[in-house]
């Protein structure tokens, strides 16, 4: 236990908190800009994952980094482009066209940043945090992400509170490996502890709500 | 919808083939071409029917519940673990672990529709992530109590023989799974169209408001139809290893939970529909990979193949699905004016 604290308290932590919440931070706030455009955009964790073979694919080609991190977000918001082809067109029901074209041009460009957002996301999985692109290796930061930017409420600076948070436990997960800890329940732990945060957000949410 | 889908799909293996009359041929006709290959197209259909059945009814009371995923992978673990370790004679080999399965998948899907109804956490974000927990937590367990040491792989101990479900059709893998998935389609159709409590559920899918007022408890109803989903999508997975392994070696989620999501949708959360739909999702797999095995069409691009297919065909329903809530708004709104 004691070591465990120490642990905590260490500069080494700080670094990795740090190195964890990046990705986490980028997919919260490719979330919380399309959903302050009334878009929930479910695909930020596909469009990471798109963005970091990119990125890697890029680079690998070009040989220069920075063409390769271009190539992740164009390539990201290309991804959030043929989402919001498919959200759009669909909209094109919508009895009021007038005012829903204006709608349909702020949600257009809300999911474009978002796709270039997750984009360096993807980017700074595969070409930073680690220099490959392996399957599934986004692993579910876009879903936290979710989590991350409701527990904001949508505000930027709440939102980035939250992604620390999960990039917090992220990186105890990962210390408490070296503890001789099952590795499967330490890898369970940011999920679960996202869960438990999210119904403790909910739950103050609702007596504020009664108040 | 389906007709472009298909275009698509042609225009690429026109783009990659070098024999493209013959590959799009043996997509097309490939899963006809013999016993075995017919067989494999309802083996296929039976986990996602399953999970697309525990999909609908969870959707049916307007609950994005992801958990199906989960539910499947945990109730699948706990019928493995159950049939290996409890000696269970003749036909109560199948049934009990089926039930334990079952009794699983409901307690993953209900956690979400537990956090919704009491603290109003957001069941989409709250399953997606039990999902994880599902599978971390399924690994743990599989690989500290249930672990074969003798077998290569990461793997329970085999399942005992009365524990498999048996091939009903010599030359096929066709299992007797099928008529438990008939069973739950018609079971699943009466709950939903036929019973009280399934109406409730489809007017609080509706109308929350308007259930609310008529005096539904919304919690309970909410609750009770993810345990249901929940349950089917347990049985589901315990159907799947037992009909089609002979030990439970998943060691990573496999994906039927997220069928069971697009068949709910193509089935606009019908249950009698499901089936055509699985029907329909399994002849595309079965033809891609027969496509694979004989011409020149690479496996990977089946997934686009289908992606593509399912994003058209899913655009299409939910097309559908607006419009038609556009003329129910209407409809409500001119009945007030007058």
């Amino acid at each position: 236990m004691e070591q465990i604290v120490r642990l905590i308290f260490s500069t080494n932590f700080l670094f990795s908190v740090i190195r964890l919440s990046t990705p986490i931070l980028f997919a919260t706030m490719a979330v919380l800009i399309s959903n302050r455009a009334g878009v929930i955009n479910i695909a930020v964790e596909g469009t990471m994952l798109f963005a970091a073979l990119m990125g890697v694919v890029g680079s690998a080609f070009s040989g220069n980094a920075w063409i390769g991190l271009l190539v992740a977000v164009l390539s990201g918001m290309l991804f959030s482009a043929i989402i919001a082809y498919f959200h759009l067109k669909l909209e094109t029901d919508i009895v009021l066209t007038g005012i829903a074209l204006s709608v349909k041009g702020v949600r257009l460009k809300a999911l474009l940043i978002s796709g270039a957002i997750a984009g360096f996301g993807g980017a700074f999985m595969s070409m930073s945090y680690v220099s490959m692109f392996t399957r599934d290796m986004v692993a579910g930061r876009g879903f936290i992400a979710l989590a991350a930017e409701a527990m904001g409420q949508g505000n930027p600076v709440l939102s980035t509170l939250s992604a620390l948070f999960f990039g917090a436990t992220d990186a105890l997960s990962n210390n408490l490996q070296l503890f001789n800890f099952p590795s499967e329940l330490t890898r369970l732990m940011p999920y679960a502890l996202t869960i438990i945060a999210l119904a403790f957000y909910a739950a103050r949410m609702k007596r504020q709500l009664k108040k | 919808m389906i007709i472009i889908s298909l275009l698509i799909a042609f225009v690429i293996i026109f783009l990659v083939s070098e024999d493209p009359a013959r590959a799009i041929e043996s997509f097309l006709l490939g899963p006809l071409q013999s016993k075995r290959l017919i067989g494999s197209i309802f083996t296929t259909a039976i986990p996602i029917c399953l999970t697309g059945l525990a999909v609908s009814i969870m959707f049916q009371a307007s609950m994005f519940n992801m958990g199906a995923e989960g539910g499947f992978f945990l109730g699948a673990l706990a019928d493995a673990g159950t049939a290996t370790s409890i000696n269970l004679p003749g036909i109560l080999g199948i049934i009990v672990p089926v039930l334990v399965g079952g009794l699983v998948g409901a307690v993953v899907c209900a956690i979400p529709g537990f956090l919704k109804v009491i603290w109003g956490a957001s069941e989409l974000v709250s399953s997606l992530m039990l999902n994880y927990v599902a599978l971390y937590l399924g690994l743990y367990i599989l690989n500290g109590f249930m672990r074969d040491k003798s077998f290569g792989a990461l793997a329970s101990y085999p399942l005992p023989a009365n524990s498999k479900l048996p091939r009903i059709i010599k030359g096929t893998s066709l299992h007797a799974g099928i008529f438990v998935v008939i069973l739950l389609i018609v079971l699943s159709y009466i709950f939903i169209f036929k019973t009280s409590t399934g109406m409730k559920i489809r007017m609080l899918g509706q109308n929350q408001e308007f259930a609310r007022y008529s005096g539904i408890k919304v919690g309970g109803v909410v609750l009770l139809s993810q345990l249901i989903g929940g349950m089917i999508a347990g049985i589901g997975g315990s159907i799947e290893v037992m009909g089609m392994y002979g030990r439970f070696q998943w060691t990573s989620l496999p994906g039927y939970g997220w069928d069971g999501i697009i068949l709910a949708i193509l089935a606009r959360n019908k249950p009698q529909f499901i089936p055509v739909a699985a029907l329909f999702l399994s002849y595309l797999r079965v033809g891609a990979s027969a496509m694979a095995s004989s011409a020149d069409v690479p496996k990977e691009l089946i997934t686009v193949i289908q992606a593509i297919m399912i994003m058209l065909v899913t655009a299409g329903a939910l097309l559908k699905s607006l419009k038609q809530k556009l003329v129910i708004k209407e409809a409500l709104t001119s009945g007030t004016d007058s």
